[in-house]
């Protein structure tokens, strides 16, 4: 039978001073999920072999680890014929795969991630914006397997998109009394749009959304900075914006920094065909 | 294969229309090598910086143009090489949930109809690519407007592969960011090198001569990391240059 090469990260801080890589091999099945493989190794071949995995259906959100690199949920991923399991972040490992998610859980907390009423229950029913209720749907979704924050290219800088989608969601309810617009800026602002976490979701919970969201609250809230609403405003304006780009082109080292690196050549003409359509229909 | 077109809006962009044209050259000229017609038109930005600022009211302005534009014309198909500009009109209909049927079933129509080059060349039509293009070592970045936000993985691969005489190589990690996010690089500048130098990293393990993007603003931020660190030897192509080359 054809045979798995598993390469497992192996680190018990409590008797070990650095961590090292098991290997085993184990036959190879093609629907066979890594949870499974993981417990197989278990049963198998060592018994000291440390993860998290409940329920075995993308339901508890436990068994987060990085396969080659990509974090996935163990259960829902199949078994490939070459794997290396490692944690499934870069904090604290408590044993081997199993990691320390305090500072998650310490990001969230003191945002104090619940509604806060600002006038108490009445006696009918209470209706809220369309928006509101669809972003408790959508954050409701989320199993808090933290595949996202693992994903997340700013990781190691503590952003996290699952604690985005937590305060995101009790900042921009109506009903919320508090002022949570700083633990907002704090979860939202370093955020790249790169979609990573949408993307990488076992349930397809759509955190880009939910970001940009926080990000829209916070423009209703505090306004946008001058120079993004004046390149906001410039973009309505296509001839006057690159008017001004031509003009401010030769003395671009002022305001970015040659060390950062090469900034793109303006192109002497504009990308455009022969039989280019000029024009088109107003704003309706 | 789905269905032919045969006539298609090119979409460029901002970063290709005043910086990268030789990408927009590119691709009409892959397009209409596959026997494709196609139409540019005057364009505004599609509204990515309004988005993901939080500004969803100029991000709703420039929409309405690019969509009332777009609907004018009989095409079959909106073609981008730009994937986030392509991410963008996809979401249209969420940019428009609130602002009556009239606009979303509009906003609809156009994420319907756009695709990005790669998936466009793919899926839609019979690609006939003959001679070779070049004989070096490439990679592919995987940009995350196109493989997270869309779901285009394979696509790239697969017309990387039909290039004749191609030394491909894969990175371990072609998934990672770029490290670019458009006012993001502007407001911290360096995290957004941090995250550019791990997918530099990548490419350097590959000892690839040239790294094939799909995305003109992952190509303006591999350039300038390279360029911030000194690396010379690799550049960094646009997937319609390298197919281009190919007629």
């Amino acid at each position: 039978m054809e045979q798995s090469k598993i390469r497992v990260f192996r680190y018990d801080p409590t008797q070990e001073e650095k961590p090292r890589y098991d290997h085993y091999e184990i036959p190879y099945h093609p629907d066979q999920t890594i949870l499974d493989s993981l417990k197989i190794i278990q049963k198998d071949h060592d018994r000291s072999v440390s993860f998290r995995g409940e329920c075995g259906y993308q339901m508890c959100g436990t068994c987060g680890v990085r396969v080659n690199g990509r974090p996935v949920l163990a259960c829902n991923t199949l078994m490939g014929r070459e794997m290396a399991l490692d944690p499934l972040l870069d904090i604290p490992v408590i044993k081997d795969l199993v990691v320390d998610r305090r500072w998650i859980y310490d990001r969230v907390h003191p945002a104090k991630p619940y509604l806060a009423r600002k006038n108490p229950f009445g006696e009918q029913l209470e209706p809220i914006a369309r928006d509101t209720y669809d972003l408790h749907v959508t954050a409701a979704s989320c199993i808090e397997c933290y595949v996202c924050t693992a994903g997340c290219p700013l990781s190691d800088q503590r952003t996290d998109p699952a604690s985005a989608l937590k305060i995101s969601r009790v900042a921009l309810d109506q009903r919320d009394g508090w002022n949570r617009m700083d633990a907002l800026a704090d979860a939202v602002s370093k955020c790249l749009v790169c979609k990573t976490c949408t993307g990488l979701c076992p349930l397809d919970v759509r955190v880009d959304r939910i970001v940009l969201r926080g990000r829209q609250g916070l423009v209703e809230e505090k306004g946008l900075p001058l120079y993004k609403k004046m390149a906001l405003w410039l973009l309505q304006y296509p001839t006057l914006l690159w008017m001004v780009v031509r003009i401010g082109y030769p003395f671009r080292g002022i305001v970015f920094s040659r060390d950062r690196g090469e900034f793109p050549v303006l192109a002497p003409r504009p990308f455009a065909l022969n039989n280019e359509r000029s024009g088109n229909g107003n704003i309706s | 294969m789905g269905t032919s077109p045969k006539r298609v809006l090119f979409y460029a962009g901002c970063l290709i229309r005043r910086f990268y044209p030789e990408i927009g050259h590119s691709s009409v000229n892959v397009l209409r090598n596959n026997k494709v017609e196609v139409i540019v038109k005057e364009e505004k930005c599609c509204g990515i910086p309004g988005l993901a600022s939080g500004s969803m009211a100029e991000a709703r302005k420039l929409a309405r143009w690019n969509m009332d534009s777009f609907l004018q014309e009989e095409v079959e198909a909106i073609v981008t090489s730009c994937p986030s500009c392509g991410m963008t009109f996809k979401e249209y209909p969420w940019l428009f949930r609130n602002e009556g049927a009239e606009l979303y079933q509009k906003a609809i129509a156009v994420s319907r109809k756009v695709f990005d080059l790669t998936y466009f060349l793919v899926n839609k039509i019979e690609l006939d690519l003959p001679g070779e293009s070049i004989r070096k070592r490439v990679t592919y970045h995987d940009p995350c407007h196109l493989n997270y936000a869309q779901g285009i993985t394979q696509e790239p691969r697969k017309l990387i592969g039909s290039i004749k005489g191609i030394d491909y190589v894969e990175m371990e990690r072609p998934d990672l960011c770029c490290g670019f996010g458009g006012f993001f690089s502007f407001d911290h500048p360096d995290l957004s090198g941090k995250v550019n130098d791990r997918l530099i990293e990548e490419v350097l393990n590959t000892k690839a001569e040239i790294v094939i993007d799909a995305c003109p603003p992952c190509i303006l931020k591999l350039r300038e990391g390279l360029y911030r660190r000194q690396i010379t030897g690799i550049e960094v192509k646009h997937i319609a240059e390298i197919l281009s080359a190919a007629y």
